[in-house]
């Protein structure tokens, strides 16, 4: 079961789209690459049969929720970039091993 | 054997055939008809929604390769393919398609020949039976007749009421796999939905990074080309809600059939053909006293 990892996911992306949408030159570029990765991973959650009681899923989990939280909804431009960014290619990271652990099963 | 005992072998006989046929059940061959209707059209919904679903994948697929370079591998999904998943989903369906079918052609099946074996053989013995009774007495030949008639009915009922039970048993045992079965595929109808979303919101994002100026002509024809999509996307969204819903509601109708077998209802066909053979003995039974 992926329900909860792809939502988190798909939360995300919509997120840092939204984040693309109201920066601009590099970091919206940046955004933009991230929010593809995001519903990359997002894809294959839904696709996966994933272990929601795997540590990999948890920790996962932890990085998209700290993420989210940073941003919140994403309305405006936000003041510190460079953090939400760092943020997001954690989190990025955190889902690909989660996915990765899943497929090698 | 004399009269007398001929016309308790009568009453026996019709004693027993009313006994036989006081519990008989219809078979609700229309439910049958309409359960295997709804499996087939579920199914026939499922295998357009998913071969669309496959088409407009090409489309996330081509945005997605709008950053790399290009090669012969390029516009494929690779590990983010639908269509196994679809594949999948659709023998599901064409299972439960198929048990339902089975369902409807057991209900419906024609067993006549079967009958018409045993109401040939007790049809001779009552001849038989008769033929040993005063032969010159034509009312009483006209007994063979009157049998044969009944036992077609009486027949006909042992027959179906076999086959209810035979259909109880199996529908029984099958609702909660299908239960179980129908509820998997509705919860994949709204994973598929849910990836429908991701793609879409994709080929928005991307479609939005590289529009056209607005003086320029180019910009009509993308956005043009982003409505057809974006609507297809909105359809797609649709037919699986439906898909959901028609999935779901198979399992009801198949307990609800399952009930409609459990209460007897009385043929009424079959009882009035009965009671007015009755009528004929009585009548006939008048005469010979």
């Amino acid at each position: 079961m992926a329900h909860e990892l792809a939502e988190q996911l798909a939360g995300l992306a919509s997120r840092v789209n939204n984040l693309a949408v109201n920066h601009t030159g590099d970091d919206s570029r940046t955004f933009f690459d991230l929010q593809n990765q995001l519903i990359d991973l997002s894809e294959k959650a839904i696709l996966a049969d994933l272990d929601n009681e795997a540590a990999s899923y948890g920790k996962a989990l932890d990085g998209l929720n700290a993420a989210i939280k940073f941003i919140g909804e994403a309305e405006d431009s936000i003041a510190n970039v460079s953090q939400a960014i760092q943020l997001i290619t954690k989190a990025v990271g955190l889902a690909e091993k989660a996915i990765g652990a899943a497929a090698k099963v | 054997m004399n009269a007398t005992q001929s016309r308790r072998g009568v009453l026996v006989f019709f004693t027993l055939a009313a006994s036989v046929t006081a519990g008989c059940t219809a078979i609700p061959t229309s439910r049958f008809d309409l359960l295997a209707e709804s499996g087939e059209s579920t199914l026939k919904a499922a295998e357009n929604v998913f071969s669309r679903m496959e088409s407009i994948q090409l489309v996330e697929c081509v945005v997605r390769a709008r950053t790399k370079p290009l090669s012969e591998d390029v516009f494929k999904p690779g590990d983010l393919d639908l269509a196994p998943r679809l594949r999948l989903r659709q023998s599901t369906l064409e299972v439960l398609a198929r048990y339902l079918e089975l369902l409807k052609e057991l209900a419906e099946k024609d067993f006549q020949g079967d009958i018409d074996a045993a109401s040939d053989k007790l049809a001779a013995s009552a001849k038989s039976l008769t033929a040993q009774l005063a032969p010159s007495d034509d009312k009483l030949s006209k007994v063979g007749g009157i049998f044969a008639s009944l036992v077609e009915a009486v027949g006909a009922e042992i027959v179906r009421e076999k086959r209810i039970r035979a259909l109880e048993k199996a529908m029984s045992r099958a609702q909660r796999d299908l239960v179980e079965v129908c509820s998997l595929v509705s919860h994949d109808v709204r994973e598929l939905k849910a990836f429908m979303g991701l793609m879409k919101t994709r080929i928005y994002s991307n479609f939005d990074a590289v529009r056209p100026q607005e003086k320029d002509y180019a910009r009509l024809v993308a956005d043009r080309e982003l409505a057809q999509i974006l609507s297809e996307f909105k359809d797609l969204g649709d037919a699986l809600d439906g898909l959901g819903r028609a999935v779901l509601k198979i399992p009801d109708a198949h307990q609800e059939t399952l009930q409609a077998l459990e209460t007897p209802e009385r043929p009424r066909e079959a009882l009035k053909a009965l009671i007015s053979k009755a009528q004929q003995i009585g009548k006939f039974y008048q005469h010979v006293k």
